[in-house]
């Protein structure tokens, strides 16, 4: 088991690598550079900004030099913890994406909590009530999810809550406290909040994992252990959760995996909509702008994470399943 | 000779400072104001202090949504008796020409302090010229407004107080420059200004040898408008600044202008600017009434929504003229095919494009008849201002006439779509390219489409990403036609679409190449458009009103006769948000970057009827 961790860690090694130079070329694709796309915003409002002032800037920044040699500047950095340097926020990229990252990894594990609590018991209950009524609407109920785009429900959430709440839109916290330091009233004010968001990210993924649940409760219970177990005489609710639900679940387990890396970058629109505090309107933000340091670390990350949560997923499923442990 | 004291009894200052003085922390009130601090009379009222100023800024590149709140000039844009635009005083108290014109003398209101208390003087203006301005590594090159013909100014400190510029020719408009460039350097990436605070910087210059480790990174840093360590001359300065997140500016204790009761300004305690990036945040905060005055970020499609709230949260909706005329200009130097070239070229080809408009369907349309239709002339702000006459107008609407036109011309036959086919045999086929417009905008350059498409000329639009729109317009001048907005009320300060001096000029990309080059290269214009370079340069040397108006009017029934460009419709409104809470907002203003609204209209004396004054403080350094 041991082994197998360590070979898969270093195989992360050169996909990394494989992927970071990915990274650099697909954000240094748009024609221009940062100062470009400032430049063409600023004369929009017919500013008068010169080249020369830009292209100083561009000096200082090595925005200059070959593209291989910023490449090396920027992923010597990478190993070391130096992620860069953000151009538009003028901070060291590191800081930005810190400030950020807990409260993003708090709202997608809380979805994902959210969509594991409501989607395998919805789907064990369809399975077992599978063509009844109470299956069917379970089901519409899941269609609509699935069918609906996660940022529509977010405008509608927001709407909701100015036109028929009166409340504020939006965000991860109300306004006394948005600026305040960290407080068990704001922690308490955080998880108010932080629903809606919640809620909202994992619908879609709710819909599909409780359709996922569905179809493999049912792949199993048609098995002929089941059917036998039963013949025994065993207790209805041992042979559904010791022996029906522990095969079903394999492959919610290797859909997590995915899940994860989904669940910070399919936020990303929801986030933009509700103005949450997260690292995605920072990473849309920065790819508009060609902040090219902070979009490429976000990718990075986005990468990192879903190597790792195949990874996990991947023991997990081992440890879940015995039969894999064994080949 | 000493100047009469004013009695300094009668100054007031907000309860939080008050507090501060108190508790021994900042100096008295009269020794931070000057011996003659500024007096603003509020366009309405004395207000009262206190209150939190909550606005919306969409990320640091929109870095102006903060700093026209907070934009301190040597002089400054004022309203003149008429309702226009003039040069008033600011940080200069007074200014005079001599030497034929070509000396600027500008006199420094004395006593003045920075927010950190030091004093300003003469010093902070040579520091940003001898240190900024002049050094390649920081600015680039001198920015061409303070080298009219190509010779630097030069910058020379007669006192503390008094600092003269001196041109190789008249320059008036230098006094204009100081009211739109004169602002504190650099302005984040506009990388622009006039003067900085040297006591602050000096330690970073990479050449002073005072800090350990001075980089011209560094410098940039703590020159930065965000930095809140960075002491200001503004009524206002920033005291958090979370990227992504927000931005808190506090009221400036040392800030030099009074209300005409001796209450020290500004009345607002704080700004607090949200930083957003979904543009319907900025609808949802503005109809929940969170936000007292803005007119940033909103389209004119979201009105009936902003209208709808009115009443229920207490805001009322501001509009204030835009100056600017949105116009399409066709590249005139087309490179991608010489026969559409010699086609966009002839005069009665771009009359007849312009007569098939109708831009009275457009304004009711798109613009709630806001807009006004009208040649490209001045907007009544204009400094310069004078009304054109006996020109011939081509902003009617007459597509019988424009039909006529067309097929004199030579466009007499048509393809089996019944679109025009022109001299070369091919079917006229034109592209209007715009920088990703949505709302009315769009909507009206859409109806331009389909006029055109009726007079048979083939039509398509090409929204493009605004920096692919900026190399194809300014970088390569591969663009077919070009739609923008024109300025109209400085135009001289912002003249890209006027004069053809400029690589952003959409209708003359080459030929402003060929005059910047000195005829090395781009494409040699026509005598007429040599006129309007001309011109500009003329009118960037004459002092005399009388004879700038003439000018104003050569250039304009130029533009008439020639029809460089085919406007559109000028001076919709930009639409805002004002709290009914809110005092001392004018009702009428002219939305300009160059006047940096609301920058000119006082925002010092911008008050909240019902805030409590805050009453802490706290004194840096």
């Amino acid at each position: 088991m041991l082994t197998y961790i360590v070979r898969r860690l270093l195989r992360l090694i050169p996909t990394l690598v494989v992927i970071s130079i990915m990274t650099f070329i697909i954000i240094q694709l748009p024609p221009g550079d940062f100062f470009d796309s400032l430049q063409a915003q600023l004369a929009e409002s017919e500013s008068r900004a010169d080249q020369q002032a830009f292209d100083a800037l561009r000096r200082q920044y090595h925005l200059d030099e070959p593209l291989w040699k910023q490449y090396l500047f920027w992923i010597g950095g990478c190993v070391q913890g130096d992620f860069g340097y953000s151009f538009e926020w003028r901070r060291p990229v590191a800081d930005l994406i810190g400030e950020r990252l807990g409260l993003t990894f708090v709202m997608s594990l809380g979805s994902l909590v959210f969509m594991w609590v409501v989607a395998i018991p919805i789907g064990i209950y369809s399975a077992r009530n599978r063509l009844s009524w109470s299956d069917y609407s379970l089901t519409f109920v899941a269609f609509i999810g699935l069918c609906i785009p996660n940022f529509v429900i977010a405008l509608i959430a927001m709407y909701a809550s100015v036109f028929w709440f009166g409340g504020s839109a939006g965000g991860l916290f109300s306004q006394e406290y948005k600026y305040a330091a960290w407080s068990l009233p704001k922690v308490w004010d955080l998880l108010g909040h932080l629903w809606v968001p919640v809620v909202v990210i994992g619908a879609a993924g709710t819909a599909t994992m409780m359709r996922l649940m569905r179809t493999s409760m049912l792949d199993v219970l048609d098995r002929a252990y089941i059917t036998t177990a039963r013949a025994k005489g065993l207790a209805e609710r041992w042979v559904i959760y010791k022996y029906a639900v522990r095969v079903a679940i394999n492959p919610m387990i290797s859909i997590m995996g995915m899940q994860i890396p989904q669940l910070v970058s399919g936020s990303i629109i929801v986030a933009i909509v509700l103005g949450l505090p997260t690292t995605g309107p920072l990473f849309y933000r920065a790819l508009e702008t060609q902040d090219m340091y902070l979009a490429g670390t976000f990718l990075m990350l986005l990468a990192i994470l879903l190597l790792l949560g195949n990874l996990l997923a991947d023991i997990l499923l081992a440890l879940v399943d015995p039969r894999i442990r064994l080949e | 000779m000493v100047p009469a004291m004013v009695p300094a009894l009668d100054y007031q200052q907000a309860p939080m400072l008050a507090a501060a003085v108190e508790r021994g922390e900042l100096p008295p009130l009269e020794q931070r104001l000057p011996p003659q601090p500024m007096i603003v009379k509020p366009v309405h009222e004395i207000g009262r202090y206190g209150g939190t100023w909550h606005r919306m800024m969409k990320g640091s590149s929109d870095f102006h949504a903060y700093s026209r709140l907070v934009y301190e000039q040597m002089v400054r844009w004022q309203v003149s008796e008429t309702g226009g635009l003039e040069v008033g005083p600011g940080l200069v108290r007074e200014w005079e020409f001599t030497d034929n014109d070509r000396t600027l003398r500008l006199h420094l209101r004395r006593g003045l302090r920075w927010s950190d208390g030091a004093p300003f003087s003469a010093d902070d203006v040579l520091f940003w010229w001898h240190h900024i301005a002049n050094d390649a590594n920081l600015s680039g090159s001198l920015p061409s407004y303070w080298k009219p013909d190509d010779t630097p100014m030069e910058v020379v400190r007669t006192d503390s107080f008094t600092v003269d510029l001196r041109f190789s020719k008249p320059y008036p408009l230098a006094v204009m420059y100081l009211a739109f460039k004169g602002n504190q350097w650099p302005l984040v990436f506009e990388r622009s200004g006039f003067f900085a605070p040297r006591h602050f910087l000096e330690p970073y210059l990479p050449k002073s040898g005072k800090a350990d480790v001075a980089t011209y990174a560094m410098f940039e840093q703590q020159a930065n408008d965000f930095n809140p360590e960075r002491p200001v001359m503004s009524a206002w300065r920033v005291k958090e600044w979370e990227p992504g997140n927000h931005l808190l500016a506090e009221r400036n204790p040392y800030y030099w202008k009074v209300d005409s009761a001796g209450n020290q300004l500004p009345y607002l305690d704080q700004i607090r600017m949200e930083i957003f990036l979904n543009t319907e945040m900025i609808n949802f905060r503005a109809v929940t009434g969170m936000l007292q005055m803005q007119q940033r970020h909103f389209t004119r499609e979201n009105l009936p929504l902003l209208r709808s709230f009115t009443d229920k949260r207490d805001y009322s909706i501001l509009t204030y003229e835009a100056a600017g005329i949105r116009a399409i200009m066709p590249n005139l130097q087309f490179p991608g095919d010489p026969a559409l070239e010699q086609l966009l070229m002839t005069r009665e080809f771009r009359i007849a494009l312009s007569l098939a408009i109708d831009r009275d369907l457009i304004n009711r349309l798109c613009y709630d008849g806001t807009g006004r239709i009208t040649a490209m002339t001045l907007h009544p702000s204009a400094p310069d201002y004078v009304e054109l006459t006996d020109a011939p107008n081509y902003a009617v609407y007459d597509p019988e006439r424009a039909r006529a036109l067309l097929d004199s011309i030579g466009l007499d036959q048509r393809d089996a779509d019944g679109y025009r086919i022109g001299l070369d045999g091919k079917t006229v086929s034109l592209i209007m390219e715009l920088a990703t417009v949505v709302g009315p905008d769009m909507d009206a350059v859409e109806i331009v489409r389909s006029q055109w498409e009726a007079v048979g000329i083939k039509t398509a639009l090409k929204p493009e990403e605004r920096t692919l729109y900026f190399q194809r317009v300014a970088q390569n001048g591969e663009h077919m036609i070009g739609v923008q907005g024109a300025e109209a009320t400085f135009p001289l300060l912002s003249s890209a679409r006027w004069f053809s001096t400029s690589l952003w000029c959409e209708w003359g990309h080459h030929w402003a190449r060929w005059h910047l080059s000195g005829g090395e290269r781009g494409i040699e214009p026509p005598a007429e458009v040599k006129r309007l370079q001309q011109l500009q340069a003329i009118l960037s040397i004459t002092v005399d009103a009388d004879e700038r108006k003439r000018l104003w009017q050569e250039v304009m029934r130029n533009h008439a006769e020639n029809l460089w460009v085919i406007p559109l419709v000028a001076q919709a409104t930009s639409i805002g948000v004002l709290s009914n809470d809110f005092g001392n907002v004018p009702e009428r203003g002219v939305a300009s970057w160059v006047a940096m609204t609301p920058g000119y209209l006082n925002p010092e004396t911008f008050y909240s009827k019902s805030a409590r004054a805050l009453t802490t403080f706290d004194v840096r350094r």
